[in-house]
This record gives C-alpha cells, structure tokens and sequence, in this order.
C-alpha cells in the first residue's frame, strides 16, 4: 500500500498557550479514503480541519501531506479544497466566476477553464445556472456550487466543514448521497467534519470521534458503533443503555458485571478493567430481547415504566439494575400481548452485543 | 379618506411630523432657491405700466411715446415709495451703469417737457438705444435666463446667448475648482479610510473600540473648532513653523495658512470619519470565510485582495466617497478659513451674494447649478463606478 496521504503527528493547537484545544493528534489517512472527524462541538475536530487547510497553525507537532511537511506552507499553496458551512461563495461573481477561480489561479489558459467549469456544473446537476448570482440559487443549490468549486480545480484533497448543516432533513439526506457518489466517482480524498453521527455512519469509510481534543476512536463505522472504544464514543454514537456495576470476575475477554440491583451479567470486556472495578454495562436497545425471544447469557426480568410509540417501533422504558430508564425495543417478533405501565416481561441479551467499559470521567 | 384604512391613517399621522419638518425645512428652501435662480418680477412690480407697455412693443425700433412717459413717471413714484431699490440693482447687475441712468432720468423727471421721448433722449442719448429697451423688455419677465447664464459666465442678448461683458471667466473655474477640490479631497479620504477602516475591522474588539474612539471624538467635534484648531496650527508664527525652525529644518517659516494645502488638510480631517465609519461596517460585514475560500482556491494575498476583498468592500468606498463628496462640495467655512483668495469654493460666493451684495438671484443661480451639476456627477458615477450601484453587491 502507498504511503498515506495526510499523517498528523503529535499535532497539538492551543489558542492562549494555556488550554490545548488539540492535545496531540496522531492518526493517518489513506489516499482516496473519505474520514470523517465526528464530535460535539468545542472537541477539536473543526480547528483539526483548519490546521490541515491552513488557516490555523499547529502549536506543534507536524502535518504531513502527500509526503511533505505543511508546516509554513501558506494555504494557497496547499492545494487543498474546501466546502464551508455557509458556503463562502464570492457573491459579486457569478457561479461560472466563482468555478473559474481556483483556475484562474493556477495559470488554467480561457478554453479549458470554460470547459472544466461547464464539466463541474454538468457534475452537480447545475449546468443551466452558470450565469446566475449565489444569491440567485437555493441553498442546496450553492451547496452544490460550493461543492463543484472545492473539486474543480482537482485537489488530492478536499475538506468538507459541516457542509450540509444549513440544509433541511431531506436535501441533507439527499445530498449525503451525491457527494458519497461524487467521492467514489473522482476517487478523491475527503476528510469531512460533522456532529450529525448518522452523516458520518452512512457516509465515511472511517470515522474519528473527537472528544476534548482527542480522537477516542478511529475506526469503520461498524465498528464505531459496534465496539466502541470508550464511554464516550458508546454514548455519543447512537443509543447505549448504561448500567453502573462492579467487575465480580474476569474471563478471557468477557468479564461479570454485578449491577447495582444485585444482578449479573455477563458482557465482553471493552476496556481493560481490573476485578472490583467500577464499569459502565453499554447495552444498544435494538440487542435487548424480549418476550418469547429473551433467550441469551443473560436473562431477567424488567418492569414497564413506559410505552413510547415511534411508528415503525415501540420503544418500552423499562425499569432495571437500578436503573428506570432501561430502554428496549418492541418488535412485532416478541410474541407478547397488548401491554401496559406495570407489566413484567422477560428480558435477555447476548453477551457478546453488550460491553464493560471504564466509566467516563466527568 | 375613501379606500384608507385605519391602519394607513395611522401611519400617515405617524410620519406627519417628518414629513411637515421635511417640508418646511428642506423642499419649501429648496423650491425658492431654484424660483429665485429664475424669477424677474423687480421690474414689473415696481414699474407696472410700464412692464405692460413693452410686452405689448414689438421689439422694433424705439417703443411708444407712452413707455417713455410712463416709464419716468413709476420710475420717480418708485423712488417717493422706496420700492425702486430692487429693479434698479436687477438692471444694474445685467448691465453696469443703468441705475445712474435711471436715476439721473429719475431726478430729471420734473424737468422733462413732452414728448418725454425726445426730452429723454436729449438728457442721455442712451435713451435713444434700441437694445436698452429690449433688455428693458427682457427684464419685464415673468423668467429670466440671467443669473443662470452669469453663473456660466456668459449672458443673454438680444440674439441669445453670449460670454459676459468686459471680465475674464469667473464662475466656470470657480465651479471646476470646487469639484476639483472635492475630489481630491474624496480621494485622500478614501485612500486614508481605507486601511484606517480594514485595521479597525480585524482589531480584537478592545482595540478596535479605543481606535473607534479616535475617529469619533473628532467627529463628534464642532467643524469650526477643528478648523481654527488648524487655523492656529498653521500660522506662520504656529506651532508647526515654530519647531520646523527650532529644528532648522527651515529657516523661514514655511507659508502653509491661506494655501490649497490649508484646505486640504483640514477637509480632510474633517471629513475623515465620513470615509471611514461606513467603510468600516461593510468591512465588518465581510466574513472572513470568504478569504479563507480565496486561499483555498489557490490565491495569494494580493490577489484575495484585488479580486474578492476589494470588490465586496467597494459598496463601503462608494457610501463613504459619495458622502464626502457631497459635503466637500459644499464646503464654505473651512476654506473661508484656512484658504487664500485662490482656494474659495461655490459656497464662499453664494454666501457673498446672499450677505455682501444682496443678489439672491445669483446666490439661487449658483446654488441651483451647484445641486445639478454634483446630481450629474453623481449620476454619472453610480453609472460608470463598480460597486458604485445603489443596489450594489450583497454582502
């Protein structure tokens, strides 16, 4: 394999020399690899996005792209694309202006930039607009011109800053897939900021969860969410039960959880946790079983605080391990009568859908 | 009303008091001033029969007996009721001379045996002048060209338009330098407003505030104190002068008071802010995502600045440079104060005409011609100026 495109080694970045808003990152991205930088804001991952185009500084460590080092490398000379949140689209030029820019810029001779622009609108389904104002066009529709101007001038490279937080849910949705389509189209790579985890599940190929200024996890986004690294990445990421317990015993890779209520269960070991320590049970509601299908390792029952009705599911808050906001899923699988606030109902689950990791230090 | 709403009526009470100080203080002024530039009733209020007469005359040859007779006869009934002061400055000013004549016609009137044509004629051979009664006819009004055409430095004639009598070209230099004044003085203004405003918009707020400070507090200062402070600073025995020699840098004061250079720097100081406050808030305006886009896409700073950030400011310019021009224009103390006779500007006359010579209609003239001519210019600008468009660019 070819060496990686971008390596951040020990980067860090503080503001005032006193609070590091980035404590030493250290991670590498594949050439044609779309990684997504996911995490709450205020964790680093848009000022990790700024230091590799250039418009912040790393307080140290070094960024390595395309085999050399950024440092002192003035963001024009990066070659480096990127889609902002709002777009910054030039607003005196006209969309076919604003394409033609970055060509402008790199000595691209009047026939052939007025043919990769009209190659880049025809990519994003806006040939017809070339002559119109940003100002002009819809939301979505300088999305796509943010996006055709951040590609047109072929960067290996193209950073993407939240770029489809302005848009409503379903052109969001929609837009999601054009540029998942556009990346596999141009093979180029991309290294995409969001806090919206579904963006980052459906879209990425790896994804970095920041927090604090640190990656928790980089990894595929099955394995994000199947096996998160730490609490924070088993909470953040989708919808994880917590139970508080104490490690009673350890075996191999999996380990007994005694919960606060007296019961055991029996779950991987996600993090290294020594007997008598505390941990956190992360257990997704869609793992819990219920009614004639709670077979599994660890069996129980649980009581029903409450039916919450989503459409396609039911969601049960149940009362369990000291623990009244246990949430289980309703399938139309569980072979369980009408039900109501007080029923018990069998509950189970594998260990190996359910992890023992170190609690989160607030 | 019929068709108003309560909801009309309401605003239309809510906006009645602008409008009314609008009106009073702005149209109503305005309007006369441009009436004045073109009234001529002087002479048929103050000699009625007479203006009647010689809009009935054809033009040719002497008029009838009967204007003579009557034109002696208001003429003196004019003086016995002091009401001839006006005609006789508003014939005078078209040509020098005529208020003696009227006057020596006037005193002579007692004396004067029929026909008064002849008795005239032979008191002052003038009066036997074809072109005298025509401009006399002229001046029966209800309009005049004069004031506008003097203005211009030219006058009407009987065949129409010529230069004026007996002077070199007064008033179209006057005007040339009064724009010429205005916009170098825009000129150094938005050329200082600029990186004074760029600065102030990328300052951490502390900072950009105190600096702020420094622009407003002489804004906030009275014209006429700044310019006096001027006014002392550049005296020959001032300040200036003073250390220069004491640094023998000079060794005679150097003549900087009643210079073009007087009025430039103290337009400008007092101009500055005009330059600079709105220049700074389209500055503020801009994101600076839009920069870093710029360099992003491969530009350096030099070009971020000629192709993106001057392009979005330039509303800011526009707003600022058509500010002080529009004041430049009509500038009248600081020059009066720190220029010589050579740096006067259109205001320095019109408040000659309105105050010294009491010849409104020339004060009016002027003003109207000054009001079109900054119209045109401005017009012309918006047109042909980038950025310069009212709708401009959206930032």
């Amino acid at each position: 394999m070819s060496e990686p495109l971008i390596v951040f080694d020990k980067v860090t970045k503080s503001y005032d020399g006193a609070t590091q808003v980035v404590k030493s990152l250290d991670f590498a991205v594949e050439r044609g690899e779309f990684v997504t930088l996911l995490g709450p804001s205020g964790s680093g991952k848009t000022t990790t996005l700024m230091m590799l185009a250039g418009f912040e500084d790393p307080s140290g460590g070094t960024i390595t792209f395309d085999g050399r080092p950024l440092n002192n490398v003035p963001a024009h000379r990066r070659g480096i694309g990127v889609v902002f949140q709002n777009y910054a689209l030039f607003p005196h030029m006209s969309v076919a202006a604003n394409l033609s820019f970055p060509l402008e810029m790199q000595g691209v001779g009047r026939a052939e930039r007025e043919e990769r622009v009209r190659g880049a609108l025809d990519m994003v389904k806006l040939d017809h607009l070339g002559d119109r104002r940003p100002a002009q066009l819809s939301g979505g529709q300088q999305q796509r011109v943010a996006l055709a101007r951040a590609l047109v001038f072929r960067p290996k490279l193209v950073l993407m800053d939240e770029p489809l937080g302005a848009l409503d849910k379903q052109l969001r949705e929609h837009m999601q897939i054009e540029i998942k389509h556009i990346h596999e189209k141009l093979g180029v790579t991309v290294v995409y900021v969001t806090h919206d985890q579904g963006e980052a599940l459906t879209m990425s190929d790896r994804v970095a969860v920041f927090h604090h200024g640190r990656i928790q996890q980089l990894a595929p986004p099955a394995e994000i969410y199947e096996k998160p690294a730490n609490a924070f990445v088993a909470s953040f990421i989708g919808e994880n039960n917590r139970l508080d317990g104490v490690v009673a015993a350890r075996d191999g890779a999996s380990c007994l959880l005694r919960l606060a209520d007296g019961g055991e269960v029996r779950a991987q070991i996600g993090e290294d946790l020594p007997v008598g320590a505390q941990a956190v049970l992360a257990l997704r509601p869609e793992k819990v079983l219920i009614g004639s299908e709670a077979q599994g390792e660890n069996r129980f029952e649980a009581e029903i605080e409450e039916l919450i009705y989503f459409g396609d599911h039911t969601r049960l808050r149940l009362s369990f391990g000291g623990s009244d906001d246990f949430s289980a899923r309703l399938t139309f699988k569980d072979g369980l009568g009408p039900l109501k606030k007080g029923d018990r109902i069998p509950v189970a689950w594998s260990a190996a859908n359910c992890l023992a990791l170190k609690p989160e230090e607030s | 009303m019929l068709g108003m709403s309560r909801r009309n009526l309401l605003a239309a009470a809510l906006i009645a008091p602008l409008l009314l100080l609008v009106t009073l203080s702005f149209l109503l002024p305005l309007g006369a001033t441009l009436y004045r530039a073109v009234d001529d009733s002087e002479f048929s209020t103050a000699l009625p029969r007479t203006a009647s007469l010689l809009r009935a005359w054809d033009g040719q040859g002497l008029p009838p007996e009967e204007a003579f007779a009557s034109l002696v006869a208001e003429l003196r009934q004019a003086q016995q009721d002091q009401a001839a002061g006006g005609v006789l400055a508003r014939l005078n000013f078209e040509e020098t001379g005529l208020r003696s004549l009227l006057l020596q016609a006037s005193r002579a009137s007692a004396r004067l045996s029929a026909p008064v044509k002849d008795s005239l004629i032979a008191l002052n051979p003038r009066w036997g002048e074809p072109e005298l009664w025509r401009l006399f006819k002229r001046a029966t009004g209800p309009w005049t060209s004069l004031y506008l055409l003097r203005s211009l430095d030219m006058r009407p004639t009987d065949q129409g338009v010529a230069r004026a009598a007996g002077g070199d070209a007064v008033f179209l230099p006057l005007f040339w330098r009064t724009f010429e004044i205005s916009l170098v003085t825009t000129l150094i203004c938005a050329l200082l407003a600029y990186p004074v405003a760029f600065t102030l918009s990328v300052l951490p707020q502390g900072w950009a505030n105190a600096g702020m400070m420094l622009v407003l507090i002489p804004f906030w200062t009275s014209i006429l104190v700044r310019t006096t402070a001027w006014f002392i600073i550049l005296q020959r025995e001032g300040p200036i002068n003073a250390l220069l020699m004491a640094m023998d840098i000079v060794d005679q004061p150097m003549a900087m008071i009643f210079t073009r250079f007087a009025v430039y720097l103290a337009m400008v100081h007092v101009l500055l802010p005009f330059a600079i406050l709105p220049l700074y808030g389209v500055m503020k305006g801009i994101k600076p995502d839009y920069m870093r886009a710029a360099a992003s896409l491969g530009a350096p700073g030099w070009r971020r600045f000629l192709r993106i950030y001057l392009p979005l400011t330039m509303p800011g310019v526009a707003a600022g440079s058509l500010m002080v021009f529009m004041l430049s224009v009509g500038f009248y103390i600081t020059p009066a104060l720190v220029g010589g006779s050579g740096d006067q500007m259109v205001s320095y006359f019109i408040a000659f005409f309105t105050n010294t010579s009491v010849n409104w209609g020339m004060a009016a003239a002027l003003a109207t011609l000054l009001m079109v001519m900054t119209g045109l210019l401005v017009v012309a600008a918006r047109l042909l100026v980038p950025g310069f468009r009212s709708g401009g660019v959206k930032v």
